[in-house]
């Protein structure tokens, strides 16, 4: 094979490593970053999801809140302030009543504080699903700004966020 | 003639082939991340001049040497570019804007919009001063409760172009 072509895989080869290792040694950021993904894995519903596995992911969707999670919302009932163990039940209960959900992230912004201990967020949050009496749920888009707090654990959690159609009405 | 077309489908992959296939995807990643982002319209807000499903593309430099102007249509960035909303400009920084009866009215005069609206959802809006530095926006279709129409004020510097066609 010419030597050019084994510059270009070794080039390839090189570019991978380097990536791997940014993801390796990610910064306050990306983790931030990686607290949407979380989040949209977690609410995510396929069709004949067990009892188990629902438990399961309302209990962990818990661990991503603080303890005084603060929500503003149009919807009244979705407003206020809630413990994780309350966002879990809430949940819980939302996603059964869905056979299928998706939450999607796009545009994810985040930005570290100075101290280090705090971030903002903004990203774009798409919602679709089908419920379970059938129907179609069709898709919801909201713009969400977020706060987010480190913990002494290291783990980053949501202090409140806002949810709006992203025009001052 | 027919060795230029195998060699057009199926070139040699040699280092000056490869140069110029890094050129042409280079330049085609900063024109479509930059300067024309390509849009899919998710929707029916917009209808009848945008209809759900239709592509298009955002020109980012449309308002780089002006602003926008009353029934523009502008892309308005939310938290980046992957995501906008598609609206067009009814009022601009200082007018007041209203819906009276499903009629647009500037400055407390009746305005005849230039493009075809769906009617038929009498919107009904107080009377409301836009703040300065931003715009109001709405979607053309008012045939649906103004309650479910997304509309309202956007910053200027949340307007990221405009579509091309």
């Amino acid at each position: 094979m010419k030597r050019w072509l084994w510059t270009v895989v070794f080039l390839g080869v090189a570019a991978g490593g380097v990536w791997w290792a940014v993801q390796a040694l990610a910064g306050d950021e990306q983790k931030v970053r990686r607290c949407f993904s979380r989040l949209g894995e977690l609410i995510d519903k396929r069709e004949g999801e067990s009892l188990i596995l629902a438990a399961a992911r309302g209990q962990a969707l818990g661990n991503l809140f603080s303890d005084d999670f603060e929500a503003r919302t149009e919807v009244a009932d979705l407003s206020g302030h809630f413990t994780p163990e309350e966002i879990s039940a809430h949940a819980v209960r939302a996603r059964s009543r869905f056979s299928r959900l998706e939450l999607r992230f796009a545009d994810v912004q985040a930005r570290v504080l100075p101290g280090g201990r705090e971030a903002e967020a903004a990203a774009v949050a798409t919602l679709s699903g089908r419920p379970q009496g059938g129907g179609d749920f069709g898709t919801e888009t909201r713009l969400l700004r977020c706060r987010l707090r480190k913990g002494d654990d290291g783990h980053w959690r949501f202090v409140d966020a806002e949810l709006s159609q992203g025009l001052a009405r | 003639m027919r060795s230029g077309w195998r060699h057009f489908l199926w070139p040699e992959w040699n280092r000056r082939f490869l140069v110029r296939l890094a050129v042409v995807a280079a330049a085609a990643w900063l024109l479509f991340s930059q300067f024309l982002l390509p849009l899919r319209i998710r929707g029916a807000s917009m209808e009848p001049a945008y209809h759900d499903g239709g592509v298009n593309l955002c020109f980012r430099g449309r308002y780089w040497f002006g602003t926008p102007r009353r029934f523009d249509v502008v892309a308005v960035r939310l938290a980046g570019t992957r995501v906008m909303l598609l609206k067009r400009v009814l009022a601009l920084p200082g007018e007041t804007v209203a819906f009276q009866h499903g009629r647009l009215l500037v400055d407390g005069q009746p305005v005849t919009e230039p493009q075809p609206v769906l009617a038929g959802g009498d919107w009904e809006l107080p009377p409301r001063r836009v703040a300065p530095g931003r715009l109001f926006v709405a979607g053309d279709n008012r045939s649906m409760p103004i309650e479910q129409h997304v509309l309202g004020e956007a910053e200027l510097e949340r307007v990221a172009g405009a579509p091309v066609w």
